[in-house]
């Protein structure tokens, strides 16, 4: 459906697809003086506006010397109608063609170039209207399917096939932050460039089929370091517990025109390890002093984009007074904390009543939950949950139930001084809830969100003198990172406690 | 009336099976009992039973005799302080619930486990629950002694990084989960008896204080108290001394050993003669002490192993015992049977030892682990005239009629207490 009118002013037709509420999708090419003062628009007998329209390169397309270079273009129309016509517009002159469903989108997008498919793509994140693109047909990822399977996987984060690329490191947070550290054998261009797009399965519970989906990445920021390209933004933190699978769809350009696609499953991480990825920007031996220096900055940057995210939100979560449960109506949630040694379940057998008679429910977490959970089972008075059950019911409870959360080594001291009252007088009420949720996601130190509580609780009964934060151990890739994360951990932790203390 | 009471008493072990002092004075307690008309039951953790049990079917608990059962142990976790399996606990739980006693006695609490008496106190909340504590092993992990893992020292109070410096393959948090569970316990108890102030002290200094917590001492047995005390000539047995017990490294064999030498040396007189190991039993513990096992010469015998009942007999062979121990001893039967038999002591000066033999009176003391100062005291012991003073005033034994008195004493219910009080008395 090529059809060039006069030799700068062309447009072409590749395929049209009908699209799920009557609309259609339009893929071709344009070529015009000034691409970006020309206009598409459809004829037809009554209105079809055209609702969506991205534009991309097409370097495959050759043209005469002196002519201007083509771009390739989707357009999703509001619909198909009879006797319609695509139209260029460029001033004065016009290129038109028929507008009539033909073609096999599919190996239309499969032969065309990578890139081609990357913008589809990533239209398809951006605009919701397009994501039948990727569920249409009996194939995962619908249309895109057979661009899908030409991206070159990553092997956790080793790529291969990729010449000057070594490792595609990609993490996600609780919070929904995306980070990508792409590491290279030799230094990046300094307008190396690194773009990504989400791509997630979402299960459907009724039917038990799976729906792809490109999720729009937001806040995306990337940045060329001598051997490393870093990209970090977010998405809503709502798709992790919903999605079945995550990936990310890379477009790196390390050097110039040469492009490589890479499909990467990205690692659930805390916030200290996504963070500390920004300086691990060789996959070789220890950084260069420049590499170092030009990732701390990175990371100074980065920190300061979070603290201007998450700060507010803890800041007001913070001041928020625990509202009082006046009716004593809110049910009774028991959380122990911190049962890592099987022994704490001897602790629990011999004092299960001082549980059974202050909660209605039981959530028990850490590595020896079962054990210290069985103690009670075994009794049969009080239901306990533990695990991912357990966390649910915690996540489930901020708003509506009182929590009377113990550490299990804390318990043990107020049970050695005879005092086992006091490990329960401190329950946490919703608004305490909400600030942990916030909390784990920003500034969570490790992935069980039971260290958070313990880190909450710490600096609920915090004391003067006694630093408000303890700093993250871990094998940190520099000191210095350490230093940089462990402030900033520090300072999201404390937002708003200064208020508190003065309030 | 504490006379109609129905006791059952709960013990670490059977003297049929070992012969510790604890165990021995468990049962010496129910035959005691028993004999005086009481209502009273003896159940006794089995290691017999609980070796067969790794191999056979067994049942948890067997009947050993009249009013005397046995138990295994099998399904308990490897400290002995709590079960792994909760089926066999509820078994023996159920068992002794079963029992409908007034009172359950308690000697110890390894072997028998935290857990199955806070199940029997939940099962019996309107009985009574008495326990005798004979060492301090919910105090001190290593053995109870209260000696650090390095260097033998004495430790004088239990911390959590005190405990960690002698085990830093442990946690605090488990020395924390340790203690709680093990103090939480022991405090819903009516009553605690110690058998002495050396280890009620310790103990209230750990915490528990708040049962009743008598000191009474353990009760040597109707037999041992109907033989006469003899008089010993002490121009005869003033320069012999006797060591009883077995030859382990808190006993302070090889500190006597030591000092053997250098008191001969002050009074070649001196002879030793070692109650309860052979010759090969001590060098295979204590190889370099060869030269001065060899230097003593015919000062020096070894007459092995020797029967609990005749140990009051076989001191009276003696002028002196000598009770060397470097850790604190509680209480320990060996200087019960010397004062007995009427054979004045010569202990190391701390703990139990220093509390039950009193200077000059019961005997004399010599510092803790020094064999200098052993040699020293055993030189100045060898005088008839300080053997026979020491003789002369040397305390004998609680009789029958103050024990039983004691016991009931602690067996009495409270004033004011109620079984809803014992878990909120934690």
């Amino acid at each position: 459906m090529v059809g060039p009118v006069e030799d700068d002013v062309q447009l072409g037709l590749d395929a049209i697809a009908p699209m799920p509420g009557g609309r259609a999708l339009a893929l071709g090419w344009v070529r015009a003086p000034e691409v970006q003062g020309a206009a598409l628009v459809v004829q037809a007998a009554g209105p079809c506006p055209i609702e969506h329209a991205t534009f991309h390169p097409r370097p495959d397309l050759a043209a005469a010397q002196d002519s201007p270079p083509a771009h390739g273009f989707a357009l999703l129309l509001a619909g198909l109608p009879a006797e319609g016509r695509l139209v260029l517009q460029a001033g004065d002159r016009r290129a038109e063609q028929p507008l009539q469903a033909e073609g096999d989108l599919a190996a239309l997008l499969a032969a065309r170039p990578m890139q081609a498919g990357f913008a589809l793509l990533q239209d398809c994140a951006a605009s919701p209207t397009l994501h039948p693109l990727l569920a249409q047909g009996p194939r995962p990822f619908g249309l895109l399917a057979d661009w899908i399977a030409r991206l070159i996987p990553a092997r956790g984060k080793v790529v291969e096939d990729a010449p000057g690329l070594e490792e595609a490191e990609t993490l996600t947070s609780l919070a929904g932050e995306v980070m990508v550290v792409v590491r290279g054998s030799a230094a990046f261009a300094r307008e190396a460039l690194l773009e990504a797009v989400p791509l997630g399965l979402l299960p459907d519970a009724t039917t038990g089929r799976t729906e792809a989906v490109a999720l729009p990445l937001l806040d995306w920021q990337a940045v060329a370091l001598p051997q490393a390209l870093i990209g970090y933004g977010r998405i809503d933190p709502a798709w992790l517990d919903r999605l079945a699978v995550l990936d990310l769809v890379l477009q790196v350009q390390p050097w110039g025109e040469e492009a490589h696609w890479l499909r990467c499953r990205p690692r659930a991480a805390t916030v200290p390890d996504l963070l500390d990825a920004v300086c691990r920007t060789t996959p070789f031996a220890e950084p260069s002093e420049a590499a170092g220096a030009a990732a701390l900055a990175q990371l100074r940057l980065l920190l300061a984009r979070r603290e201007a995210a998450f700060g507010p939100l803890l800041t007001l979560l913070a001041a928020q007074r625990p509202a009082p449960d006046a009716g004593g109506h809110l049910p009774r949630l028991g959380l122990i904390l911190a049962a890592d040694d099987p022994v704490a379940a001897r602790l629990f057998q011999v004092t299960a009543t001082e549980f059974e008679g202050r909660c209605d429910r039981l959530l028990v977490m850490g590595d020896a939950a079962e054990a210290v959970a069985e103690a009670f089972a075994r009794r049969g008075r009080l239901p306990v949950l533990v695990g991912a059950e357990a966390v649910q019911a915690l996540r489930e409870a901020a708003g509506r139930a009182g929590v009377l959360a113990v550490e299990a080594p804390r318990f043990a001291e107020a049970v050695a001084r005879g005092r086992p009252a006091e490990a329960f007088s401190q329950p946490l009420g919703p608004a305490d809830l909400a600030r942990l949720l916030a909390l784990h996601g920003a500034a969570g130190c490790e992935a069980a969100l039971s260290d958070t509580l313990a880190r909450l609780l710490r600096l609920q009964r915090l004391r003067a003198g006694e630093p408000a934060f303890l700093p993250v151990q871990r094998g940190w890739s520099s000191p210095h990172a350490a230093e940089l994360v462990n402030a900033h951990l520090a300072r999201l932790w404390t937002s708003g406690q200064a208020e508190m203390a003065h309030g | 009336m504490a006379e109609r009471d129905k006791v059952c008493i709960i013990a670490h072990s059977h003297p049929e099976f070992s012969k510790g002092g604890g165990e021995l004075a468990a049962h010496r307690q129910f035959e005691t009992m028993r004999d005086a008309g009481r209502d009273v039951i003896f159940v006794g953790a089995c290691e017999v039973g609980t070796q067969y049990a790794e191999t056979r079917q067994i049942e948890t608990v067997m009947p050993f005799g009249d009013r005397e059962y046995v138990f295994s142990f099998a399904g308990m976790a490897e400290d002995k302080l709590a079960w792994e399996d909760a089926f066999q606990r509820r078994v023996l739980v159920d068992f002794l619930a079963g029992l409908d006693c007034d009172v359950y006695h308690f000697h110890h609490y390894w072997r028998l486990g935290a857990d199955l008496i806070d199940e029997l106190m939940e099962a019996r909340p309107d009985a009574r629950f008495v326990m005798t504590l004979h060492e301090m092993l919910a105090i001190c992990l290593h053995h109870g002694q209260m000696v650090k893992t390095r260097a033998r020292e004495l430790c004088r109070r239990e911390s959590p990084l005190r405990c960690l410096a002698c085990f830093p393959d442990q946690t605090l948090e488990r020395f924390a989960y340790r203690k709680a569970t093990l103090l939480s316990v022991l405090s819903r108890f009516d009553s605690v008896i110690h058998p002495s102030e050396f280890i009620r002290a310790r103990y209230r200094d750990w915490g528990l204080t708040r049962p009743r917590d008598p000191v009474v001492e353990n009760y040597l047995g109707d037999a041992m108290l109907a033989r006469p005390r003899r008089t010993a000539d002490p121009e005869v047995m003033a320069h012999r001394f006797g060591f009883f017990g077995q030859p382990t490294s808190f006993k302070g064999l090889d500190v006597l050993l030591r000092a053997l030498p250098m008191a001969l040396r002050g009074n070649p007189d001196i002879v030793l003669t070692i109650f309860g190991a052979e010759r090969e039993d001590v060098l295979r513990l204590f190889p370099t002490l060869e030269p001065m096992v060899e230097a003593a010469g015919p000062s020096l015998t070894f007459a092995g192993r020797y029967d609990p009942l005749d140990a009051v007999e076989l001191m009276g062979s003696v002028g002196w015992v000598v009770v060397p121990s470097i850790w604190w001893e509680n209480s320990p039967v060996v200087i019960q049977e010397a004062r007995r038999a009427g054979t004045p002591l010569i202990v190391s000066d701390i703990g139990g030892m220093a509390e039950k033999v009193r200077p000059g009176l019961d005997g004399l003391h010599f510092k803790r682990a020094a064999p200098v100062d052993l040699a020293r005291v055993m030189v100045d012991a060898a005088n008839p005239a300080l053997r026979a003073a020491c003789g002369a005033s040397l305390r004998d034994v609680m009789g029958r009629a103050e024990f039983l008195a004691a016991l009931d004493a602690a067996y009495a219910p409270r004033q004011g207490y109620s079984p809803e009080m014992r878990r909120a008395a934690e």
